[in-house]
């Protein structure tokens, strides 16, 4: 069954409007990740409204090749600029931009090019492999499991957030708040609606997804007097396609770091920008001529970019298979398909076996896009990277506005979408991660539903949930995750390291 | 002590909203409150968490949880420049009447004039290239939403009754 479901999604990704979107979805993400202070997570949420009037699979196929295309498309700007286009193009910097400097930014970009396709083919292998294993072990969860994998999806997501675990677990806490708001799904009660009939459906996920991503990015880009961006290079004249010899040096550094990429996308609250680091530090690690990294060697290039395009296929596994979002972009992911009225979860592996098999083929097939495409435009792109912040901006403000119109047609939303993009800004300044407020948002239905389902089973009991082993397995491991980013855990870290020395 | 101010700031409004929300939950059944209660408990003592955790961190530098250890950092390219509070108060002003009056106005008359004004504000580029920029930006949008998509735009003024 499920090799025909596979089966299935190949057939259905290779539907000729598909196709296109998927050309389309990684040209767009690929230029977009070429333009410095834009991320992925922002495109994938602007263009979300746009996906609306597209059949599920088709819609879903244009995003994921767009974040596919962005995590190539950051190493433009890192190499040519020294400014990573996305976050995870950070590490790309250290050696991109000093390659550039010796005249080979053509070279530079091809093995970005060659590393960012084979982490991507790898991740995606993993993808079409693991998440129907892990779906189907899924299947056997009923509402106590399901509970206690959401909570451990928030306190993961939230520990291993950027900056404190106190103030990652906040956001969470937040965004399931938030998600509380609406007509209760078990009793019919309105809860913190205040009368305000457009709020009894709740507030629109998307709307505010819209705004968490897009309006701080917006803020970001002028909130600082600009300078001119400083090119190396005004057209790229070297080769860009690595020979065989030059292959040959890089080939393990690209696989190795491919699987670092996976495995740091699977670890929900974990992303490219984690990867990049972790892939470049342990090319460092395992190389002959380490004094080489920094100064414009294609390892470092190679490294940083196998890794972070390695995330996409890894993040998506816990999203497709458990319904748990592995990264910001894939919580957008989620968001649309919940905006084609696919609930995240389990059945995805069943009831919408065709919509999963054809995003995870999209996502296989945007690496062949991303080769094509690169090859083709990369040279065009180096004009997209002097597209200047002051003008960016405001054009990203006019999608955000009239993207949260579109989708219920109500002014509402928009009113919705600024308060959450203002919400948004300020905890950026604070740094509190927004990521764990959108997976709330995104898990608060799962947590409400599944929690008065174990509540009924059990009679009003809590026990419920340490009764259940796999329930009270995830919750243990949910409390570790928590504990081991307190003072109490380094402090009996460090004392063990002592007694062991 | 001054970077505590923020997030006491912070603290006081999203408490405030669990507070309100607290009390609507007063009327609601156990099946109903039991979740939010929790959650709005929950949000609250994270909140004092948050401001002795702020507290504790006074003068120490940020640790790194993720991302390049200190040598690498330091060949990565500094963030210049200093943040300008006028421009981020006027950019928000403007954004701000921009969704006051994209309903009344509609979507064609509201979206040029906010970027018209935006771009003039940040003196984006040559005047010339604000108005086409602006004009052109709006039409191409309207086409991918309405013609091309079938999405909807706000018509305002300019909506058949």
């Amino acid at each position: 069954m499920i090799f025909d479901a596979i089966i299935n999604g190949f057939f259905g990704v290779m539907a000729p409007l598909n196709l296109i979107l998927v050309v389309v979805g990684t040209t767009i993400g690929m230029f977009v990740g070429a333009m410095p202070g834009l991320s992925a997570t922002m495109a994938i949420a602007l263009l979300l409204p746009l996906t609306y009037p597209l059949p599920t699979a088709s819609g879903l196929s244009l995003l994921a090749s767009l974040y596919m295309g962005a995590m190539y498309g950051g190493s433009i700007a890192a190499i040519l600029l020294r400014t990573p286009g996305t976050p995870a193009a950070a590490a790309t910097v250290l050696d991109g931009y000093p390659m550039a400097q010796k005249g080979q930014a053509g070279k530079a970009l091809g093995v970005s090019l060659v590393s960012s396709f084979i982490g991507g083919v790898i991740s995606s292998v993993a993808l079409l492999t693991v998440a129907p294993i892990l779906g189907q072990v899924a299947l056997k969860f009923g509402p106590v499991e399901l509970f206690a994998v959401a909570v451990l999806g928030l306190t993961i997501i939230a520990s291993l957030s950027r900056g404190s675990t106190i103030l990652g677990l906040l956001s969470g806490a937040i965004g399931v708040l938030v998600a509380m708001v609406g007509m209760d799904n078990i009793t019919g009660t309105p809860r913190f609606t205040f009368g305000n009939i457009n709020l009894f459906g709740g507030v629109s996920f998307i709307v505010a997804l819209i705004g968490i991503f897009s309006v701080p990015q917006a803020i970001r880009l002028i909130e600082k007097k600009e300078t001119e961006r400083k090119t190396v290079v005004n057209s790229i004249t070297d080769r860009m396609l690595p020979t065989w010899a030059e292959f040959r040096k890089i080939y393990v550094t690209i696989i190795r770091s491919s699987f670092i990429g996976i495995f740091t996308g699977i670890i929900p609250g974990t992303g490219g920008d984690t990867a990049c680091w972790f892939g470049y530090n342990e090319a460092r690690r395992f190389s002959k001529d380490k004094e080489q990294f920094g100064s414009g060697c294609p390892e470092g290039v190679a490294a940083a970019e196998a890794a972070n395009n390695a995330v996409v296929g890894g993040s998506l596994i816990p999203t497709i298979s458990l319904g748990i979002p592995g990264s910001s972009a894939t919580a957008v992911l989620m968001g649309g398909l919940m905006v084609h009225g696919v609930m995240p979860g389990p059945t995805l592996m069943t009831e919408y076996a065709d919509v999963t098999y054809t995003l995870i083929w999209a996502v296989m097939l945007a690496n062949f896009a991303i080769l094509f495409v690169g090859l083709l435009l990369t040279r065009l792109s180096i004009h997209v990277t002097r597209v200047k912040d002051s003008i960016m901006a405001p054009l990203i403000i006019v999608l955000c506005v009239i993207g949260s119109f579109s989708i219920n047609n109500n002014i509402f939303d928009v009113f919705i979408m600024l308060v959450f993009g203002l919400l948004g800004y300020i905890m950026d300044r604070l740094s509190i991660p927004p990521a764990p407020l959108v997976v709330g948002l995104i898990l608060g239905n799962l947590l409400n539903v599944s929690l008065h389902q174990s509540l009924l089973m059990s009679h009003g009991s809590w026990t419920i949930f340490i009764t259940s082993p796999i329930s009270a397995a995830l919750l243990a491991l949910a409390l570790f995750s928590i504990l081991q980013s307190t003072p109490l855990f380094a402090w009996v870290r460090r004392s063990w390291r002592r007694k062991s020395s | 002590m001054k970077k505590l101010i923020p997030y006491g700031l912070f603290a006081g409004a999203i408490g405030f909203v669990a507070v309100v929300f607290f009390i609507d939950t007063l009327d609601m059944t156990k099946a109903a409150y039991e979740l939010p209660r929790i959650l709005i408990v929950l949000v609250l003592f994270l909140l004092v968490l948050m401001l002795v955790e702020r507290y504790y961190l006074l003068g120490r530098p940020t640790p790194l949880t993720d991302g390049p250890d200190e040598g690498l950092a330091a060949a990565l390219p500094a963030e210049g420049g200093e943040v300008s509070v006028s421009r981020i108060a006027v950019f928000v002003t403007l954004l701000v009447t921009y969704v006051v009056i994209i309903k009344p106005l509609g979507y064609f008359l509201a979206t040029p004039l906010f970027l018209l004004a935006v771009f003039s504000y940040l003196r984006a580029t040559k005047m010339v290239w604000i108005v086409l920029i602006s004009v052109g930006f709006t039409v191409f949008v309207y086409l991918l939403f309405v013609l091309f998509l079938n999405l909807p735009v706000p018509m305002g003024i300019m909506a058949q009754d």
